[in-house]
């Protein structure tokens, strides 16, 4: 029986140090950086992979394969250069391997360098680069003028708030959730963020609380996304405007946003819509609050 | 005839009378402490058979005259110390014995260090104070080192989420904030310079020989942070040859692991070599900190990974000369509880590294003590989120801190009444802190310099012997702060909202004087009373005067200037001993200034695209009112049975928020958060030869959550116990369990505690 209890004895000692040992082996491993990410264009018949000359105004598209080295990718930077630097997108995402598609208007600026950047967990970084000159054939293209376009708010019960700009019509909330694909306007007062009187599209993250209910926005399968940026155009500018080089010199994606807010009489934007046609509107008047409306002129390059 | 019987009787008379004087003896000796040696007064000894007993002296002398020679059974007693019987043989005339008494019982040590920075009886002190010895360390149901501290009144401690709390929470006297609290291990500050919280988690209680706590402000003898109290947790020194602890566990939410403890020692004579080694590593998956109605997607488990190894020797030259060194080094990860790519999820990682050397001396009449020490920490807080857009970030915040220090202390008697204790502490640390975004190309870099520099002086004076003493003493300290810096590498849109809000950081200094008397009156060796008066300061930390960024509360602003809070104590207490009963109560009252407060400056940012919060900074506010009551007891009924109970009253209030200066609302006569107005704890402690058990009650009332004081948190009541069992002689058995009745309770965030929480081990001594 002693010998017995000295041998659990020993053993319980020895197994309390080897596991000791083991656990407290366990500590910091000094963290490498590794091999970088990859990163290339994506070469098909309808992209632009290498240096290229595109039409001022014309959509291009460019695609990009980025794989990690031997940590995740967690940063994707796209920048355009002309007459400035400017960031076109800076978007976190912690994945091993991804491709994207983005689909760009040719600018005014007789070169863009288009940079694109990806980073990984460890701070390694990748980089490929585009440059996309205007060609010297460049016309300006025909844009349509809708007079008038009257939108409800959220809580109005004889306009609609949902606009389908290429057919001109406005639905209310119910038609709107069966049209989803046309739909790439909205307009809503939005209280909870104090925008107030907002234009914007499905895409904008809207509190669900705004289009509430089963066929609330939060429950559409697809939502188009349309970008607005603020201009200092006169009423004169905006009257004037008989082609689209106005909308093509003043819409800079990287500065466009997805909501046009706090919107009064007189104020003017140029938009970009998810079907990728450059327009703009000017607000003729703006009334109340969630029950209110808004009514706008619009000039749009035709679809 | 009749002539010649009266000389004969008279010569019977003086021979019996000689005859029994040569078979009386004296029996004497001296009874010691047998940790520090000092002397035990008013032991009880007792001779069984002759049904007699004597009280030691002042200086732990006791003499029994006229003991007829014999066989005797001795019995020595004395509260707070284990009972001793031995048998001795009288045939001399004189009989001395020198004993040494362990402390074995659950009631108060006799003799505190941390009070006065010198050896002290605790009856002699002008000043609330508290100790746990490492017979309740063994008996109390508790697993972290900060859960034992339940015993004292006074202390909150809050560790809502059981051993998955990042630090542990030790808040005293009223004050919400655990920098309030000063933490030393063997006399040395346990926290780094800027912050100055302490990590509750990075000690092994296993290695705990006594904590000593003292109430109120003691920044006259320690500094800065000492405003709620000072905690010393003293480690245990090798005393055998060899001597060895093996420990191995498991509990609720697959917790395991184990504790290792080997140590030595050569000494003999008072010379020798010794050593000591103590190892800790604990694991757990944890549990989802949020409940079912708040749970997220991305909510998990938290977890912990703990390796913790400390490292010791020392040389003790003779009786008067001792030095030691020791080498911490810890590796704490908790997860945070929520995991959206990573595979570790949101974390918290914790290096540390403590180096120190301790000199111990005596030279004539001074006792001198001279540490030395250097500490590295290093931080590691990964967080992942994503936010109501959408977007997602996953940063990594690293900080950096080294700090070294030099500690001295002199005491040293003067006349016959006074011991003047005086002495230099410098601290000198640097912090440097980043932000490194992985998800955008932002780095956030804070950093400075913090140096305090303290020079003090105390008499402790004895104005009537065994009646009436007092303590008075001062201290100065200069804190510098310099080379600040904030800056921002390479800022997107998620910091860029930053830029405009960038101020040029100042290089400042504060003193602080820090004064403190006492009073104590001793009726008898059973009840003294005392009257004290303190003052302490805590210094503003680095990140609040350097770093801007995202808090909880909003957009925080960097506030260079500043200043330290203050602190002004008065307080009158009692301590009562009777045979087996122990009753300790304080009441005081402080006025805090300059409390530092976040308060809105009026302005909002945008710190997303969708995201509005104010714009606030951490600010010294008026004036702050901390009044409360706090009564302890402890029972020994007999030698197996032992109860005790504290209750603590706090009540602490904003007053004089000026709503002129700061653009806030006006939080004159809110209460602060986070302080409970009633604690209760008791408890019970039985210890036989066939099992020991202890169980223990804490009842927490409401708190205030919020600043403005609309969201109160409900108050608690928690029962734990613990049962432990010696085997085969070697090996104890035991079973922790906390909150036995799974009461669930939130805390201000709306989180939950880990529940009811079984832990079993097994001890192999050796």
């Amino acid at each position: 029986m002693h010998n017995y209890l000295n041998k659990i004895k020993i053993f319980f000692l020895a197994f309390s140090i080897v596991c000791f040992i083991l656990f407290f082996n366990s500590c910091l491993k000094e963290e490498n950086k590794g091999a970088a990410p990859t990163l290339s264009f994506k070469i098909d018949s309808n992209y632009i992979y290498e240096d290229d000359t595109v039409l001022i105004g014309k959509t291009f598209k460019v695609g990009i394969n980025a794989t990690k080295g031997d940590v995740n990718i967690t940063n994707l930077i796209i920048k355009v250069s002309h007459d400035s630097t400017f960031t076109y997108l800076d978007t976190g995402m912690n994945t091993a391997s991804f491709s994207i598609t983005k689909t760009i208007i040719k600018g005014i600026a007789p070169k863009e360098t288009w940079t694109f950047i990806v980073r990984d967990k460890a701070g390694n970084s990748q980089t490929v680069v585009l440059h996309i000159y205007s060609d010297t054939n460049s016309v300006y293209g025909n844009i349509n003028t809708i007079p008038s376009i009257q939108l409800g708010a959220q809580n109005n019960t004889s306009l609609g708030s949902f606009l389908d700009i290429k057919n001109n019509k406005v639905h209310p909330l119910s038609q709107a959730y069966m049209l989803q694909d046309s739909i790439e306007i909205l307009y809503y007062y939005d209280a909870i963020q104090t925008d107030a009187n907002t234009i914007a599209s499905p895409n904008a993250n809207l509190d669900p609380s705004v289009f509430p209910g089963n066929e609330g926005i939060s429950n559409w399968t697809i939502k188009n996304e349309t970008r607005y940026i603020k201009t200092n155009l006169t009423n004169a500018d905006f009257e004037n405007c008989d082609n689209d080089s106005i909308l093509i010199a003043n819409y800079n994606e990287t500065l466009a946003k997805r909501k046009a807010k706090n919107l009064t009489t007189g104020d003017i934007y140029i938009f970009r819509t998810a079907k990728n046609k450059l327009g703009m509107f000017k607000v003729i008047q703006v009334s109340g609050q969630e029950s209110g409306f808004i009514e706008i002129k619009v000039k749009i390059q035709p679809s | 005839m009749t002539r010649n019987v009266k000389p004969y009787i008279i010569f019977i008379f003086f021979f019996l009378l000689g005859l029994s004087a040569f078979s009386q003896s004296i029996f004497k000796g001296t009874i010691t402490h047998a940790y520090t040696n000092s002397p035990i007064q008013h032991a009880y000894i007792s001779i069984k058979e002759l049904n007699v007993n004597t009280y030691t002296g002042t200086n732990g002398n006791f003499e029994f005259k006229d003991i007829p020679k014999g066989d005797y059974h001795i019995k020595v007693k004395k509260i707070g110390f284990q009972d001793t019987v031995f048998s001795i043989k009288l045939i001399s005339e004189t009989y001395i014995i020198n004993l040494s008494l362990t402390p074995g019982s659950y009631e108060m040590d006799s003799v505190i260090v941390t009070a006065t920075r010198n050896e002290k009886n605790t009856t002699d002190l002008p000043v609330s104070i508290g100790i746990i010895n490492r017979e309740l360390i063994q008996a109390i149901p508790a697993i972290t080192a900060d859960e034992y501290l339940v015993y004292i009144s006074g202390i909150n401690i809050s560790r809502h989420f059981g051993i998955f709390y990042k630090t542990g929470d030790v808040t005293m006297r009223g004050l919400n904030r655990n920098v309030y609290t000063l933490l030393l291990i063997d006399g040395i500050p346990a926290s780094i310079v800027d912050g100055g919280a302490a990590n509750w988690n990075r000690i092994n209680p296993e290695n705990i020989r006594k904590v000593e706590v003292i109430k109120g402000p003691n920044s006259s003898l320690y500094g800065s942070n000492a405003m709620g109290g000072v905690i010393n947790i003293i480690t245990k020194k090798p005393t055998q040859a060899f001597k060895g602890d093996a420990k191995i566990f498991y509990g609720t939410y697959n917790t395991y692991g184990g504790s290792l403890n080997l140590s030595g020692s050569t000494i003999k004579n008072e010379k020798g070599f010794y050593w000591a080694t103590d190892g800790f590593v604990r694991r757990s998956n944890g549990y989802v900190l949020y409940p079912d109605s708040l749970k997220e997607s991305t909510d998990v488990a938290t977890y912990l990974n703990e390796n913790n190894l400390t490292l010791r020797s020392g040389f003790q030259f003779n009786k008067h000369h001792n030095i030691e060194m020791q080498l911490t080094l810890s590796d704490n990860t908790m997860g945070a509880g929520r995991k959206i790519f990573e595979e570790k999820g949101n974390y918290d990682r914790d290096l540390f590294y403590f180096w120190n050397a301790r000199y111990n001396g005596t030279i004539g009449k001074a006792k001198i003590y001279a540490a030395a020490f250097y500490k590295y920490n290093w931080n590691d807080a990964q967080k992942e989120s994503i936010k109501q857009n959408g977007s997602y970030t996953f940063l990594n915040t690293y900080t950096n801190s080294n700090d070294k220090g030099l500690w001295c202390n002199v005491s040293l008697p003067f006349k016959q009444n006074h011991t003047f204790t005086f002495g230099l502490d410098s601290k000198i640390g640097k912090t440097t802190s980043s932000d490194i975004y992985r998800t955008s190309t932002d780095t956030v870099t804070y950093q400075g310099n913090l140096d305090y520099y303290g020079l003090y002086l105390q008499d402790d004076i004895v104005i009537i012997k065994n009646k009436l003493k007092s303590i008075v003493g001062v201290r100065s300290d200069l804190v510098n702060f310099y080379n600040p810096d904030f800056y921002i590498d390479a800022p997107s849109g998620i910091t860029s909202f930053m830029l405009p809000y960038l101020t040029s950081l100042k290089e400042k200094n504060w003193k602080a004087i820090s004064p403190k008397a006492g009073l104590l009156y001793k009726f008898n060796d059973s009840l003294s009373v005392y009257l004290n008066f303190s003052k302490g300061f805590r210094s503003a930390t680095l990140s609040d005067m350097c770093k801007t960024g995202d808090v909880n509360k909003g957009f925080k602003l960097a506030n260079p200037d500043l200043k330290p809070e203050f602190i002004s104590n008065i307080e009158s207490g009692f301590i009562y001993k009777y045979r087996n009963l122990e009753i300790e109560s304080t009441v005081f009252y402080s006025i805090g200034k300059n409390f530092q407060y976040f308060v809105g400056t009026g302005d909002s940012i945008y710190t997303t695209k969708t995201k509005k919060q104010p714009v606030i900074k951490r600010e010294n506010i008026s004036r702050v009112e901390i009044y409360g009551a706090e009564i302890s007891m402890h029972l020994t009924i007999n030698s197996k049975l032992s109860f005790f109970a504290n209750y603590t009253f706090n009540h602490s209030q904003i007053k004089d928020f000026d709503t002129t200066i700061f653009i806030s609302k006006n939080l004159t006569d809110k209460f602060l958060i986070d302080v409970p107005t009633h604690r209760i704890f008791s408890g019970f402690i039985y210890k036989s030869n066939l099992f020991n058990a202890s169980m223990v009650h804490k009842y927490v009332s409401a708190s205030w959550a919020d600043d403005e004081n609309t969201i109160k948190v409900k108050g608690y009541s928690l029962f734990d116990a613990k049962i432990s069992k010696k085997v085969f002689s070697d090996f104890n058995i035991s079973i922790i369990a906390e909150n036995i009745f799974n009461t669930v309770y939130l805390d201000s965030k709306g989180m939950l505690p880990p529940g009811r929480f079984f832990l079993a081990s097994i001890q192999y001594s050796f």
